[in-house]
This record gives C-alpha cells, structure tokens and sequence, in this order.
C-alpha cells in the first residue's frame, strides 16, 4: 500500500462524477426490472449487513427494487467466478460486490485460479474497515505498541494472536510483522470468524486479537479491550489516539477490509453510469451514512484512478506478504 | 423486576402482528427442505426496516424459535428434515410416523418445543449476564473436547451397527476435512472444483442425507402405500398432560441439553440434538424401542433443539458474540436498528431488549398454537401415495437447496450425498454417523490444532487446569462407560450365573471369568 494513494483518497471521495445528457436518458428506461446485489458471502457477515442496509436506498435511487442474493462458497469465488462470466446484456441487472484482499486469494499459486483482478469490470469502492489489533484491557505486560513489540521480541513464542483464517486481511496484517520485523516469533490460531477471535482474547486463551476497527469500537468503548495498533497509513480519523504500525516499527504494515462494486464486463456505458450515479447518491445519502456509522462502517466512494491506485497497491502489499510461502 | 412492566409492550398490535409474521414465515420456511432459518430471518431484515427496534426484533427473533421448530414436522412426518437442528429428529419421529402415530409424533414435538423454547426464552431474560460470562470460559480445549462428546453419539445412531456406523463416522470425519485450511490456507481435496474449496456446506449434505435419499426410498417400492400405512389420521392435536408426564425424564433431558449447548458458541441445536439423543438411548430402560419409534427419544431431540434458541442469543445480546449463523443475522438487524448489542444495551435501552425477550418469550406460546393447526393439515402428507409424495420431496430438496444457497454446486453435492444417504441407509451404515462427523469434524479440528498451538503441543497440563474441560472429560468417560456397561453385563449373562464370590453379574470382572 503506497501513502501517496490513502492521502488522495479523502479528496477523491468527495469528488463528483460527470454524467452526459445520454446517461439521463438510460436512466428513464434502465433498469427495466428488479436489480440482484450479490453478496459472496453467507447471512450474517459484515458484507451482508453493509449491503442489505444499503438495498432499499440503492433501490429508491434506480427506482426498482434491489434483492440481495447470497452466494457463499469458496472464500467468495463461487460468486466472483460468475461475476468474471456475466454476459454484458444477459446480466445487465446483476450488481457483485467484491472484498478486498480476499479476491487476491488467486496470488497464493495452489488456488490455481485462472481469473486475476483483470477479470472484472471494477464500478466503485464502497467502504475501508482498517485492521487493528487489541489486547483485553487489564493487560499488564504491556502498555503500549512499542512496548508489545519488544516484549514479542524478549519472549519468542510466548504472545498468542487470534487471527482470521490464512489469506484474510486480518491474517496478512501479522503475515507482515512476521516477515518484516525482527524477532515477531509469535503464535497464531485461527477461526472462521470475528466471534470466535473475541471468545478467545477475552476469555484469556490469546493475547492479542487482529480485527477491524468497526467490530472491535463496541468492546473498547464498553472498556473490554483497548487498541494496540492500527494497520493504516496515517493516525485513522476514528480513532486518532491510536498508534500505527509504521509509527512505531518503521515498516509500512496496511491491511483493511474493503469492498467494492463490479458489474458484468462490456456493460454499456450508459448502463454503468446509471449504477455509478446512484452508488454516488448512497453513499452520500446522510440518512445512509448515519445508519453504517451506527454499525462503525467506514464508508468510502471511489472511482477510476482512485480505486485503481488502492487496488494495485492492496496487490502489492498481499505479494511482499506472500503468505502462502510462510504457512505452506 | 423492572423487566416485568415491559411485558404489556407485546400485546401492541404492532408487535403481534410480528410476532405472528416472523412464527408463520419461521414455521413455513424451516419446514422446507434447504430453506433454513438463518436465511428466513435475512429475508425479514429488509421487512423490519419500516418498525421500531423492538418490533423488529421481536419479528426475527420469532422467526428464529419458530424456524427451528417448523423444520421438525418434515423431519418427522417425512423424514426430510427441513433444518440441520431437526435432523435427529428423523430418527425415532419417522419411525412413529410409519408406525401411523403421526399426530403423537407431532404432540410431543409441539409440547417439547414450546416448553423448551419457553425455559430457554426464560434462562434468556433471568440469567443473561452470568451464562454470558461462562459462554467465555470455552477456548479450543473446551470446542475439543466437546467435539468428541458428540461423536460418542455416534454409537447411540448406529443400533447395534457399531463397526458399520463408526465407519460411516469416520468417512463423515473425513469429508469434513475438505475444502480450504484455515492455519494454512491449502486446498484440501478440492481436486480444482469450486464447489469443494469452501468444503462441505451442512445444509446440502443433510438435505440430501435425510431428504433427497428418503425420496429415492420412496419411489423405490411400493408406490402405491402410504408413509403412515393409515388412512384415517387422529384429530387429537393437543398433548395431554398424563402423556407428557410418561415422559418426563426426556423432557428434562432434552431442555437441560438444549439450555447448556446453546450458551456454547458454536455448538447449537445441530450438536446439542445428538447429544440430547445418545443421553436418552444410554438412559434406556428395558422395553424401550430406541431406532423404531421410541417417544422418549422424539422428546429429548425437539426439547434440546428449541431448548437452544434463547440461551443461544444470550452471548449475543451480551457480549457482542454471536454464537450460530442466526444469531449472527439477528446481531446485525440490532446494528441496522442502531442497537449496539452488550451490556450497555441492558442498561440504556432496557425497554427494548426487555420487550424483545417477552416477545420471544410470547413468540413461543403462539408458536404452539399455530404449530398445531398446521401440522394437522402437514400430516396429511402422510397419507399420499408414497408415489407422489417421493418425487415431490426430489423437486423440494433441489428446488430448495438451490433457493437456500444460490449455488449450484451445492445442489450437486446435495444430490451426491442423498445417493450416499438412500445407500447407506438400506445397508445399514448410518446415515446419521455420517452426519455427525461432518457437523463435528471442524470443530474437533480446528479445537485441537489450536488447543496445540497454545500449549506448545502439551495439551494434557493445560486441560487439567481447565475446570469447564475436566467436566466434559468426566461426561466423555461416564458415557464411554455407560455405553460398554451393558455390553459386558450381557457377556456375563450369557456365560452363566456368576460364581458365588459376592460379585454381581454387572461387576467389569465378569469378563474376565
């Protein structure tokens, strides 16, 4: 993840799209009829939350109903693999939805994917949850991130961190720190999900649990847990009194989960243009905004260079971290 | 006692207009092969938008209890059970039905349900901060260990086939190991098929295990016959306390089951019903008919499944940790609705979470009385021509599996595991061992890898000083030895009175003579 891309990115979400007078035109007649928003994932998740608040404005704003379709499977390649093969007019009223860094999943060389980031017609970023790490809040070994990091270093082995499965964003983060950093020998167990990362840091079994901030506000504010670092590039607007991981260590450790938009591939322009629009008007829909930041949704509108910038950065990041070589 | 003024804010008509929305979407959809209540309870969300908080929850939280219990009536009235909590239900259900006592069958589910939804609902609103804070005593040697309690239940599935079913365990244990490791992140048997990567979803498999394969069972022979082999079905669909009370021990069974796994993350109904089963089959008196329609064991699997649903929310409304997939859906309708669940939202919006747990709590009553009505008239299935009903229950478990997961290869691997499920059943290789060991191979799994991460692979000294494992060691050896007891008094019977030394036909020594 290059700095230069995060510091563009709060002018670029505000920044308005140009629209011609042929776009107003498709608008009158697409979409014709009920619009699927395909979330790759099972009911429950973040991505499906995220998404079913936003169908009824995504839907107010196309002036047809959007249905949220789940298509779990595959870390999300059962649903991506269609997304890759829509049919430019047959698909023409399917919305995907993508996260990012699991889409780079197809790096790690024994997925033996044959998609790529190419594959995709890429619409518009929606949201960045930054990856941060907490430890229970009478943690005593410990005040500070420096001070865990050289704790790490003085007891090799002996902090246990509660971590996403292998090729999360939550895993990357601490892939990172046991490449790059000196002496980062700890130990790692794995879940499914955030439940059982917050089941095991505050029942005493890990140390340290690597999440997002959104998930992980509810348990500082109520005085559970309290942060250690966050993986960004500078101090997050949300919780500025928390150190990054570059701050303290020097090396530029930036995992997030994000999500975006893609369409089928050759959609007509004019088509494209009438989903970017409204994209546009709900993500800037203060009703809309209210309710995500109830849930600590980071919301985040980009397009074209923007998004493609962060994308190729997020690729970049997940090939130095190249976790498939340390736990093949 | 503040909680007790809130009780009147149910019978708002808004409110119970959606405790009954969310009971008849429950009930309806979690009868259906492949549509589960997780997915019923997201299909509301977007419902619940237009009322207050604590209407909406009410509605899903309805919808959940009445889910869980609506996919009882096809798991026992024909055998296809229509969500993974009811799949045990299959068992001695089925077999009361064949044996023309569906109505019986559907009594004691209704009386079991609601009772146990009604306990959970209360254990719910009395003792949700203390469950919470024990729900966290459970790490991976707890997950570990209680994985391997459950598949002693194994032995209570395979009647009398214990090598057969313990291979079907194991072949379960297997293919639980499919699809992508989450400590390494490697492609397990996925031989480069989609459809494996994620490893096997328990929807399609118990689909296709129990229904898919019970459709080919039905088609196979007499077509003509019926399910029930009766042609009048009893109208008596209220139970009776003297019946009940025949049953009670299994009842309590059931609840006291269903109650402790649903604090449990991760465990749930479709872990807590086995157990609640193999504990009933090793109470077994003389005279019990466990496997051909045995009430008793009908009654411990559907009071244990909705005995589940209340204290299965409480880590969620508590702690912030949903435990189960329909937890979880609710977990984020509470966020949609501005709720942060915690114990902050017990002491600043009381009003709220006190409304929703007597609605719950209400929820199951009306559960009970629309449940009975219908089943009725579900019953009637039960009289079709095994024929027609046969082919119906194919189109269901495709149709339904594909509706419910929106993946196609799912309903491939439905269809693989009810070929799996029709012949495994007819050659007595239980279909149920099988499942077990699906359910629980990912949690003994990934409870053992990282319980020997955390000890540095000397897992023995860490569980020792784990009061919560000891207990569930003490369960696993009191029931290994529950289960090889009558065994060695059988052995002793059959080679003679005992010599007279002052032993007992049951002393273990007996063998040995």
């Amino acid at each position: 993840m290059k700095r230069r891309t995060f510091l563009n990115l709060s002018a670029a979400a505000g920044s308005a799209t140009l629209f011609t007078p042929s776009i107003i035109k498709a608008q009158e007649s697409f979409p014709s009829g009920p619009v699927q928003l395909i979330v790759p994932f099972d009911p429950g998740g973040g991505a499906d939350r995220s998404f079913r608040l936003m169908a009824p404005f995504l839907a107010n704003e196309l002036g047809v109903p959007v249905n949220v379709v789940n298509i779990a499977g595959g870390g999300g390649w059962v649903a991506w693999q269609q997304t890759a093969q829509w049919d430019a007019e047959q698909h023409d009223h399917m919305l995907g939805t993508m996260n990012f860094p699991h889409v780079f999943s197809y790096l790690d060389p024994r997925m033996q994917r044959p998609e790529t980031i190419d594959s995709f017609n890429l619409l518009a970023w929606h949201s960045l949850d930054p990856c941060v790490w907490c430890v229970r809040a009478d943690e005593d070994r410990f005040t500070d991130f420096a001070s865990f990091i050289e704790y790490v270093q003085a007891n090799p082995g002996d902090i246990v961190i509660s971590s996403t499965a292998v090729g999360s964003d939550d895993h990357m983060g601490v892939a990172f720190a046991e490449k790059f950093i000196d002496g980062f020998d700890v130990r790692t167990i794995f879940s499914n999900g955030d439940s059982q990362k917050i089941q095991e840091l505050l029942g005493g079994v890990s140390d340290v649990i690597a999440a997002n901030v959104g998930y992980m506000t509810s348990f500082v504010e109520s005085g559970e847990m309290r942060w250690l670092t966050v993986l960004h590039p500078d101090r997050y607007e949300l919780i500025p009194e928390v150190e990054t991981f570059a701050e303290v260590t020097g090396e530029e450790n930036v995992s997030f989960a994000g999500r975006s938009f893609v369409v089928a591939n050759g959609l007509a322009e004019e088509k494209r243009a009438v989903y970017l629009e409204a994209i546009e008007r709900v993500l800037n829909d203060p009703e809309y905004i209210a309710q995500e930041e109830a849930m600590n949704n980071n919301l985040m509108f980009l397009v074209g260079d923007e998004m493609n910038a962060l994308i190729q950065d997020t690729r970049e990041y997940v090939e130095s971290v190249e976790f498939w070589e340390a736990e093949a | 006692m503040e909680f007790l003024g809130y009780a009147a804010d149910i019978f708002s008509i808004a409110n119970f207009s959606a405790m009954l929305l969310g009971v008849c979407v429950g009930l309806i959809i979690g009868a259906i092969p492949g549509l589960n209540p997780p997915m019923a309870i997201a299909l509301l969300i977007p419902v619940s938008f237009q009322f207050p908080p604590e209407t909406a929850i009410i509605l899903l939280v309805s919808c959940f209890a009445a889910g869980i219990y609506g996919g009882s009536f096809s798991a026992i009235l024909l055998r296809a059970p229509g969500t993974s909590a009811s799949a045990a239900s299959t068992i001695e259900g089925f077999e009361m039905t064949k044996n023309g006592q569906a109505i019986e069958a559907i009594r004691i589910s209704t009386f079991a349900s609601v009772v146990g939804g009604l306990l959970s609902g209360l254990a719910l609103m009395f003792l949700a901060p203390p469950l919470a804070r024990f729900s966290l005593l459970f790490g991976p040697a707890e997950f570990f260990l209680i994985a391997l309690l459950g598949l002693l239940s194994i032995a209570a599935v395979s009647f009398g086939a214990l090598f057969r079913g313990l291979l079907a365990g194991m072949a379960g244990l297997l293919l639980a190991t499919f699809g992508t490791d989450l400590a390494s992140g490697f492609p397990r048997y996925t031989f480069g098929y989609i459809g494996f990567q994620a490893g096997f979803d328990i929807l399609p498999a118990i689909v296709g295990l129990f229904a898919f394969a019970q459709g080919l069972e039905l088609i196979s022979k007499d077509t003509k016959g019926t399910i029930s082999g009766v042609s009048k079905l009893s109208w008596n669909i209220w139970p009776s306390l003297p019946e009940m009370w025949k049953l009670r021990w299994s009842l309590v069974r059931g609840w006291v089951t269903g109650l402790v796994m649903g604090i449990i993350p991760a465990a749930g109904a479709s872990v807590a019903q086995w157990v609640a089963y193999a504990w009933e089959v090793s109470s077994a008196k003389p005279g019990d008919k466990f496997g051909k329609g045995e009430p008793k064991g009908l009654a411990a699997t559907e009071g244990s499944n909705n005995g589940v649903t209340g204290t299965s929310l409480i880590p969620m409304f508590v702690l912030g940790i949903p435990g189960g997939i329909s937890a979880a859906v609710i977990f984020g309708a509470l966020m949609i609705h501005g709720l942060q669940p915690g114990m902050q939202l017990f002491t600043a919006r009381p009003e709220v979470i006190y409304t929703i747990m007597w609605g719950f709590l209400f929820a199951n009553i009306l559960m009970g009385g629309v449940a009975a009505v219908v089943a009725r008239m579900i019953a009637y299935l039960t009289l079709i021509p095994r024929g027609i009903i046969g082919p119906l229950i194919l189109i269901f478990s495709v149709v339904g599996v594909y509706a419910g997961t929106n993946n196609i290869h799912n309903v491939w691997i439905m269809v693989g595991f009810g070929v799996v499920g029709y012949y495994a059943q007819r050659f007595n290789f239980s279909p149920a061992a099988l499942l077990l060991g699906l359910i629980l191979g990912p949690i003994a799994e990934n409870g053992f890898r990282n319980l020997m991460t955390i000890t540095n692979n000397n897992p023995v000294p860490y569980i020792m000083g784990r009061p919560i494992a000891l207990v569930i060691l003490a369960c696993i050896l009191f029931a290994l030895y529950v289960a090889f007891r009558p065994r060695v008094l059988q052995k002793a019977v059959k080679a003679g009175p005992p010599v007279t030394d002052g032993t007992d036909a049951g002393d273990p020594d007996g063998d040995r003579r």
